[in-house]
């Protein structure tokens, strides 16, 4: 009898001890997760990593907050980066083409991941040669921000056409004494936002069927013609004097935020900012279309905050694991409700943490055009929109005519390698 | 070699090991790298693919770096003078030692140099507000035109030039330096002998202090050719908004020769073409050296030689 309760107990302790084994070989991995956002936003990325270590015992994400794009990209190819890093949609085809991103796909397959929830326009900018590289989390696309009681002071209404873009922006304008701009009625600040979207809003694309650059499509000419023809109007020199004094998104030196200028073109987190920092009264509309083309309504730019998995990232696996809890709804819900930003899901869209968003319902209506597009997914995205920007500059400050600036950046454009 | 000798050899050789490890590793080993993948297209994630002299032969039709090198020139032919030539005139007036509270006014000229480089772009990214900057505010003062400074690509490289002669401080350091080493006697043996403020200037001073202009022309030659972090800062904060497609500043008159190998290397990835750029730099800046110090035996005098 004695020797069979020592056999129990052996029995026992083995048991035990090979569980406790069998335990500690399951021991958490690490991921890597660096994202671009710092401040308050990075709190809400902090928080939500913190609820996904707490939900399993597989991983333990680690997230860094780094702000430069251009260190990430050099800490990945020097084989020292994260499992997961953050971008922009316009990056994914050049990243993709260097083989610096992991393919998504056959993780998706086997957690049945779809995009069948996310807002059409988006999908196609996260895909190259047909396979998913990165996940969107969010949607960005610009409206036109409208200083209502500079328009009612001047007796014009709200523009709809890029025709009555231009004649607002005339009538709104406001020069002192001496010949300077006092109040800028032209979305001429941030002039970094005006070409793309408007390109877009006029009908045009950067690319042909084929794939080959266009620059000197009619909806590019078009928005330059009409940018060059306020300009003409008022003269390069005291319209570039009053836009290189102002500060982007300075309540004391934003024009938009200060009182000082009609129309703008914004992001959503413009609206928060508006809102948080002024007490101006605007409305935010799409995109102003060319009257002769009814059918462009409501187009312009869209695309997205990205994440993705380096090729040589050390935890594939977890990085996936976190990426694909991060894109459930109640998770991004989190994060987009957070950072002022726009789910890419579009079931996301009614959840009552966007009921109080400022501009979410005008945001999320344009979200629904099929007019609205991504940059163009090519590789050498960032040499054409060099040459597009060098370009469009002679024609923004009237060396040029649209028409010539636009075919030259179409010759040097033919020749990217 | 004997015993003692070769023992020595040793020696020496082992004190200067970790200098030569940290060459070989640190500078050496990099440089080389280099000078191989300039002769092949690499993008640092993928291999790198041989493809001869094409990055090369590629630089010379490419418009953005045509225009580097005419800003870096720019730089080099005109600022890089105008520098030096004012800071050796502000030297010898700060020589004169007759001039009350002569300590004050060297310490408010080397101030400057002081201020992290960063710092500085920034703080003069305000100066030059065209509508609320300080430079503006005075010639409005006086009634003169008021440019666009950072925004019209006419003044954008005079701005820098305004940078540059705010700053030259550490080169009046050298000046006054090498000044102070002039033998009173020959001054006053020249004056008795009736030589006026200028021949003294060519005869005497400049003679006297020639290795130091040498010194200053070889290190801001140099300087010049990698100039990157005013314009650098200047053009970040003039575009308000982190756009890779503005660089280079109004009409790309701020892109100069390190900014855009900057630009070719971490923004477009193209690391062979970055790798091209930088062999030619590396040659650049050894031959305008070796030209000036070939040239410094006519003009440059040693020990009042």
């Amino acid at each position: 009898m004695k020797k069979i309760v020592m056999l129990i107990v052996l029995i026992l302790i083995f048991t035990v001890v090979f569980a406790t084994a069998c335990d500690s070989s399951k021991e958490r991995t690490e991921v890597e997760f660096w994202y671009l956002w710092g401040g308050e936003e990075a709190e809400i990325v902090e928080n939500l990593i913190e609820r996904f270590n707490e939900s399993q015992n597989e991983y333990t994400v680690v997230g860094s907050s780094i702000p430069d794009v251009q260190r990430i990209l050099v800490s990945i190819s020097a084989g020292d980066g994260p499992d997961i890093a953050g971008n922009f949609s316009e990056n994914v085809a050049s990243y993709s083409d260097m083989g610096m991103i992991a393919p998504l796909d056959a993780h998706m397959e086997k957690d049945g991941f779809t995009f069948d929830d996310f807002a059409p326009g988006i999908i196609n900018a996260v895909k190259y040669n047909g396979q998913t590289m990165a996940l969107p989390i969010n949607l960005t696309t610009f409206m036109m921000y409208v200083n209502v009681d500079l328009l009612e002071a001047a007796g014009v209404a709200v523009p709809k056409t890029t025709e009555e873009m231009l004649d607002v922006a005339i009538k709104t304008t406001s020069v002192g004494a001496d010949g300077s701009i006092e109040v800028l009625g032209y979305p001429d600040f941030p002039n970094v936002y005006f070409l793309d979207n408007m390109t877009f809003a006029m009908g045009g694309n950067f690319t042909d069927a084929a794939g080959n650059y266009t620059p000197d499509n009619p909806g590019t000419i078009a928005a330059l013609t009409n940018f060059a023809a306020y300009r003409q109007e008022f003269g390069v020199d005291p319209i570039l004097a009053f836009t290189s004094s102002a500060r982007y998104m300075d309540p004391q030196a934003d024009p938009f935020m200060t009182g000082h200028q009609a129309l703008r073109i914004d992001g959503p987190w413009y609206s928060v900012a508006l809102n948080e920092q002024t007490d101006i009264n605007y409305v935010a509309i799409p995109l102003p279309y060319p009257a002769a083309n009814p059918e462009f309504e409501k187009g312009g730019k869209v695309n997205s905050s990205i994440f993705f998995i380096p090729s040589n990232a050390r935890n594939e696996d977890g990085a996936w694991a976190f990426l694909n809890w991060l894109h459930q709804v109640p998770q991004m819900v989190e994060f987009c409700a957070g950072m002022g930003n726009i789910p890419s899901r579009i079931s996301a869209w009614s959840d009552p943490a966007f009921a109080n968003a400022v501009d979410f319902a005008e945001y999320t209506a344009y979200l629904g055009s099929p007019n609205l597009r991504p940059m163009p997914v090519t590789p050498t995205m960032t040499d054409f929109t060099k040459i597009l920007a060098d370009f469009a500059e002679y024609a923004m400050t009237l060396q040029m005519s649209p028409e010539d600036a636009m075919k030259a950046a179409a010759a040097e454009a033919a020749n990217i390698r | 070699m004997n015993n003692t000798r070769k023992r020595n050899f040793i020696t020496g050789l082992l004190f200067a090991a970790p200098w030569i490890i940290g060459f070989i590793l640190l500078q050496l080993y990099p440089m080389a790298s280099s000078f191989y993948y300039s002769f092949t297209r690499f993008n640092i994630m993928q291999s790198p693919v041989f493809i001869g002299l094409d990055n090369y032969t590629d630089l010379l039709s490419d418009r953005l770096f045509i225009i580097a090198v005419q800003n870096t020139l720019y730089m080099l032919l005109i600022t890089m003078p105008l520098t030096l030539a004012c800071a050796l005139g502000i030297s010898l007036l700060l020589n004169i030692n007759k001039i009350k509270g002569m300590s004050i006014y060297r310490t408010i000229f080397y101030v400057p140099t002081v201020v992290p480089p960063v710092a500085l772009s920034v703080l003069w990214f305000f100066i030059l507000n065209p509508r609320v900057g300080f430079i503006n505010a005075i010639l409005g003062f006086l009634g003169l035109p008021q440019p666009n400074w950072l925004s019209d690509p006419a003044f954008t490289k005079p701005s820098l030039i305004l940078i540059a002669l705010w700053t030259m401080g550490n080169v009046i350091v050298i000046y006054l330096a090498s000044l102070k080493e002039i033998p009173s006697t020959q001054m006053e043996a020249a004056r008795v002998d009736g030589a006026g403020s200028l021949a003294m200037l060519r005869n005497i001073i400049l003679p006297w202090i020639s290795p130091a202009i040498l010194y200053t022309l070889v290190v801001n030659t140099i300087f010049y050719l990698q100039y990157f972090t005013q314009a650098y800062v200047i053009t970040s904060a003039s575009g308000n908004i982190n756009d890779p497609s503005h660089f280079g500043g109004p009409m790309n008159s701020l892109n100069f020769y390190a900014t855009y190998l900057y630009h070719t290397a971490f923004v477009s990835f193209r690391m062979g073409s970055a790798s091209a750029m930088a062999v030619i730099l590396l040659f650049a800046g050894g031959i305008m050296t070796f030209v000036l110090f070939k040239t410094s035996r006519k003009w440059v005098h040693y020990g009042g030689e």
